[in-house]
């Protein structure tokens, strides 16, 4: 499966059914931006690799009902988070990260559960 | 620690807590204090309470609610359908199904019933079994009159008291409605599966996308009007009022009122889920921490009131009823009083019969209505002599607003 991710900034990933995704990079010193999509009940994409620093989320609601968006260092701190983004609605939010392996979810309950969840990889 | 004392919710909570702290204290190997801190330091009760399977989710139909809310009945929030208050205005005392409000955690599950099963099994029980469609309709049945209101109620009124809003669908006071509740008494369930006297928490659980599911204490669970409902107002359960099966808890909050229930876990251990650790509990600064829980989980409903109006619409001049309905999830309404004067001064509303416990009671007054722009206010006292106060402390989630409501109206 091949699909189309939104970003900020003028980027298309293309995403193989368990690949990992890749980042955009503007060269005027703004953020890589990471384009995520939710709905009724997926994360898409699972598997996102960014490089350490700064890092703009820009999460795309394409479901029916509300979600939110939490981002989650390993040891359970949340790092970053949208409180509500509503049906149709996209939420942005920026973060500077070090190394290590983050969890992206929506932390409505049962959302998660239900497969709302991601990983997010930052390299050094 | 199956006594009638839980059926108060303050103690049903901190029981609860106390057990569970010191069952994970124990497992831990760590002090009671130690575990506090760990809980304190962050880490939520997903991290406790383990993973479930996952819901197929294949071929979810993509319409949220299957029968029609047409604009002059419901107002929209979302996902959720919001009842208009002024259609009661000439109807009887429960609300038709075509009108009752509508909340769903995702989308109306679709269900058969010819392939639905009911799994009633956990700790707490010594025969697990399941139970068909038929074999539910066959066991001695009960009809009730209670409300059932989502716990948020009211909460966009958190906003004209505080400035800010409330998280969650911004409802008025049309997520409530009353129904005559046919069903089985969830004891005959847990009767029929062994049910151990050292059972404490049952536990429905949805078959919809989340499979929501929320617990109840087992001396709620074995109440007489604790049912498993199949029938709404005579008719059979529609599917977005959870078919083929849905619980009836009366009094509590509408989440655990679960609908499209599909399994009942009936447990010798405290038991939690998101729905009373995350969200449905009060969190706010004059709430504390309850570990597993964010903060003091809800159950009971409070009181409020409502008139059969429209919001901010429109009444002609001259003598006129005045109508509307109070209710609270612990018993009867004993006393409604209404100001139209911005609450300088307070008349007696007439009570109409039936005024039933957890139901509601209708109510009206005399208004020889003179041009101008108004805000009606009423308040009611229940049985237990809890009158709606003017203000309630603000939480997070915005539940259970029950203080009186400003409700304006124009006359012409």
């Amino acid at each position: 499966m091949t699909r189309r991710i939104a970003v900020t900034v003028p980027v298309v990933a293309f995403l193989a059914a368990s690949a990992l995704f890749a980042l955009a990079r503007s060269g005027a010193g703004a953020p890589p931006s990471v384009g995520l999509i939710e709905k009724e009940f997926l994360f898409t994409p699972k598997d996102v690799v960014v490089g350490m620093g700064g890092v703009a989320f820009v999460v795309n609601n394409q479901g029916e009902i509300d979600h939110n968006f939490v981002l989650e260092a390993s040891g359970g701190k949340t790092v970053a988070q949208i409180d509500t983004i509503a049906p149709g609605q996209t939420g942005r939010v920026t973060a500077t990260l070090p190394p290590g392996i983050y969890t992206m979810y929506c932390s409505l309950p049962g959302h998660r559960e239900a497969g709302m969840v991601a990983t997010l990889r930052v390299g050094p | 620690m199956r006594g009638e004392d839980l059926l108060d919710e303050q103690a049903y909570g901190q029981a609860r807590t106390d057990q569970f702290v010191h069952a994970q204290a124990k497992a831990a190997g760590v002090s009671r204090r130690r575990f506090l801190e760990f809980i304190a330091a962050g880490a939520g009760v997903a991290a406790i309470g383990g993973l479930r399977p996952q819901v197929a989710s294949a071929q979810a139909p993509s319409d949220l609610i299957v029968k029609p809310t047409p604009p002059e009945f419901f107002n929209e929030l979302g996902s959720n359908r919001e009842m208009r208050w002024e259609v009661m205005y000439s109807r009887g005392y429960v609300v038709p199904n075509e009108l009752f409000f509508v909340r769903n955690h995702s989308r109306t599950a679709r269900l058969d019933a010819a392939t639905w099963r009911l799994r009633v099994e956990g700790s707490g029980v010594e025969e697990p079994r399941e139970f068909t469609y038929d074999e539910i309709l066959g066991l001695p049945s009960v009809s009730v009159m209670r409300f059932i209101e989502c716990a948020g109620n009211g909460r966009s009124f958190f906003e004209a008291s505080y400035g800010n809003k409330a998280q969650g669908g911004q409802w008025k006071l049309g997520a409530i409605g009353v129904a005559e509740w046919t069903g089985v008494p969830l004891r005959e369930v847990l009767d029929r599966a062994g049910l151990r006297r050292s059972a404490q928490d049952v536990m429905p659980e949805g078959l919809d996308e989340l499979k929501v599911r929320r617990p109840m204490p087992i001396a709620k669970a074995l109440a007489d009007d604790t049912l498993l409902v199949y029938a709404m107002n005579g008719q059979t359960l529609p599917m977005d009022h959870g078919f083929p099966l849905r619980v009836l808890v009366p009094g509590w909050i509408g989440v655990a009122n679960i609908k499209w229930v599909g399994r009942i876990e009936v447990s010798e251990q405290p038991q939690f889920s998101a729905w009373n650790t995350e969200s449905y509990v009060l969190v706010g600064p004059q709430y504390k921490r309850n570990p597993p829980a964010k903060g003091p989980a809800l159950s009971l409903q409070n009181v409020k009131s409502a008139f059969e109006l429209p919001w901010n619409g429109e009444v002609l001049a001259g003598r006129t009823l005045l109508r509307g309905r109070s209710w609270s999830g612990e018993g009867k309404i004993s006393k409604v009083e209404v100001s139209l004067d911005r609450e300088i001064t307070w008349q007696t509303a007439r009570l109409r019969e039936p005024n039933i416990p957890r139901a509601w009671v209708r109510w009206d007054l005399d208004w020889d209505a003179q041009p101008g722009d108004y805000s009606l206010r009423a308040r009611a006292t229940d049985e237990r002599g809890t009158r709606q106060p003017v203000i309630v402390p603000w939480n997070d989630q915005g539940y259970l607003y029950g203080a009186v409501v400003k409700h304006p109206v124009t006359v012409r």
